[in-house]
């Protein structure tokens, strides 16, 4: 087995066991879509379902991967790193593992997060399956490629977590979690297309509320596939050159 | 301590087959550095070390904190390349794929996933070795049972005592069957029971044909373990031999130890400039300079009126070796 995959075993065995993890990436988001879903009486034929739906579960999910980056920190100073290392497993098999779960994790996230949407507001998930699950791919993607950059940056965990936190609730009141682009400054609505949010809660739009085709969704795809390969570049150069595998 | 022919080992072989033969047909040191440099920064971790280990040596690096040691291990383990100089695994340079392979690492720091079992654990890094799955479980139960954890294999290493994750640490050096073995203190913190069962595993392997790199701050290990020693400090590797050979090279070969009371105080004083004076644990160490005669001491002990009965002459230790060679106690 290659060690990507054992690798990606690991982190999979470790979220099973980490009840916390999943009260904070399934139970929180799922409260705060039917408190907030309530208060703004969404239903399923309203564009708000959508965008209630996938602006919280965006949120919640880079907050998970960002921590699931940051695990990086907790691995290096348990010389999980030095073991690893000391054997025939080269560094880029630690980072694709780590946005391969990350990637992965976000999909299963997300499409749970929907289907809960479709149970609670009467959203119409099943005939659109197949591509609302890709363009969740493409968001968990850019999501998890974001995450790694955040904790190369970082020179330490408290340091990642400070960092992380600022990012995400910026990018996700920028992006349209929280509420529509469209009520911000025109200047802000520019400044909301550099984020993924933005990209993946108008991807979760136009295949929920505009019926789009995946010919149509293509440039939202593209955009966020292009995030997500820009994000994971810059996070692998900044690793090489940083401490934590030292 | 060469490995044993004849070793009988119950729970079969921990290393594989082909050690022995590889041994006898490689002439090439199993581990050396040259002329070694290693700067973090304004420090010079590591000043020029050459060092040679031969297959089947249990080789103990001792020395303070900070000395060198983890510097070591790390180029040999292809963690850390030199700034000048080499490390070199056999033939091979040290980080090389396949040298890799023929290394187990137990790291200084418990580099174990704490939230999954013993089982998972070793599974997993098995498995970052390349072990089929078949043979992953066998060998984690094979482990399992020389750390003496088979009861425990499926509880969380978080719950473990100090003393079962340093075992279950050494174990997961030795998932691949490794000919190198190289252990960063793998004793600190544990009780001396866990001790004991790390010590007769290491011997066991070395036994059975593993060449072991030792690194401890604790001369009690250094001298109960190692076949040969390297004494290291600020970098550089002061002295190298057997005990036997490192114990030549003080200018006495007993030295004498009596009770640190006020009744000795005088005597110390005495003393001055006659040898090397050490207290520790309430106990004065008096080591005598080159010529300095026994029989002057004795003299000098009845002129205070103290009786023969505080006196006992022993062997010197490795501490004395270390205080010869830098002015200083390795404790400090």
């Amino acid at each position: 087995m290659s060690p990507i995959l054992v690798l990606l075993r690991k982190d999979v065995a470790q979220f099973r066991r980490d009840r916390a993890a999943m009260v904070f990436a399934f139970l929180v988001p799922l409260t705060m879509i039917i408190l907030f879903g309530q208060i703004n009486g969404v239903n399923g034929r309203s564009s708000m379902a959508g965008q209630l739906v996938g602006g919280w579960a965006m949120q919640f999910l880079l907050f998970v991967l960002v921590w699931s980056a940051n695990s990086l920190f907790q691995e290096k100073d348990l010389g999980l790193f030095q073991r690893i290392l000391s054997g025939p497993v080269p560094r880029s098999a630690i980072l694709w593992s780590k946005f391969l779960y990350g990637a992965g994790f976000g999909l299963l996230q997300l499409v749970i997060l929907f289907a809960a949407g479709g149970i609670l507001f009467g959203l119409e998930i099943l005939p659109h399956l197949p591509v609302l699950a890709l363009v969740c791919f493409c968001a968990a993607a850019a999501c998890s490629a974001f995450g790694m950059l955040l904790a190369s940056l970082a020179n330490t965990l408290e340091m990642a977590r400070g960092l992380s936190t600022f990012c995400i609730l910026l990018m996700s009141a920028l992006g349209g979690a929280w509420f529509p682009v469209s009520i911000l400054p025109p200047f802000l609505q520019h400044v909301s297309r550099f984020t993924l949010v933005y990209w993946s809660t108008l991807g979760f739009r136009q295949v929920l509320w505009e019926r789009a085709s995946l010919a149509t969704l293509l440039p939202t795809i593209g955009i966020l596939i292009a995030m997500a390969a820009a994000l994971v570049s810059l996070a692998w150069w900044r690793f090489n050159r940083s401490q934590i595998f030292s | 301590m060469q490995a044993h022919p004849d070793s009988f080992s119950p729970l079969g072989p921990l290393v594989g087959p082909s050690r022995r033969s590889h041994r006898m047909n490689t002439p090439a040191p199993a581990l050396s550095l040259h002329s070694a440099v290693k700067r973090y920064g304004a420090l010079t971790a590591l000043d020029g070390v050459t060092l040679e280990i031969q297959p089947g040596e249990f080789f103990g690096l001792l020395g303070p904190n900070g000395a060198g040691k983890t510097t070591i291990l790390a180029l040999l383990a292809g963690l850390r390349a030199p700034d000048a100089g080499e490390a070199r695994i056999g033939e091979r340079p040290a980080g090389d794929p396949r040298a890799r392979r023929e290394l187990g690492l137990v790291p200084q720091g418990l580099a174990l996933y704490p939230d999954l079992t013993a089982a998972e654990n070793l599974e997993i890094f098995g498995g970052l070795y390349g072990l089929a799955r078949s043979a992953r479980r066998a060998r984690t139960a094979e482990l399992l049972q020389a750390v003496q954890l088979s009861d425990r294999r499926d509880s969380l290493v978080r719950t473990f005592s100090g003393g079962m994750m340093r075992r279950l640490n050494l174990a997961a050096a030795l998932l691949h069957r490794p000919r190198l073995l190289l252990c960063d203190e793998p004793t600190v913190g544990v009780d001396p029971h866990s001790r004991n069962e790390i010590f007769e595993l290491l011997r066991r392997l070395n036994r059975e044909g593993v060449t072991i790199v030792y690194s401890t701050h604790y001369l009690e290990e250094a001298s109960r373990l190692c076949s040969r020693i390297g004494i290291i400090d600020h970098g550089k590797i002061l002295a190298l031999g057997t005990q036997d050979e490192l114990l030549e090279r003080l200018p006495f070969e007993e030295e004498i130890r009596f009770p640190a009371t006020a009744a000795t105080a005088g005597l110390c004083a005495d003393l001055a400039g006659l040898g090397q004076l050490a207290t520790e644990d309430g106990l004065h160490r008096f080591r005598p300079a080159a010529g300095f005669p026994l029989s002057a001491f004795y003299l000098a002990a009845e002129r205070r009126a103290l009786p023969s009965r505080l006196f006992a002459c022993a062997r010197p230790s490795l501490e004395a070796v270390f205080l010869h060679l830098t002015g200083k106690s390795l404790r400090e």
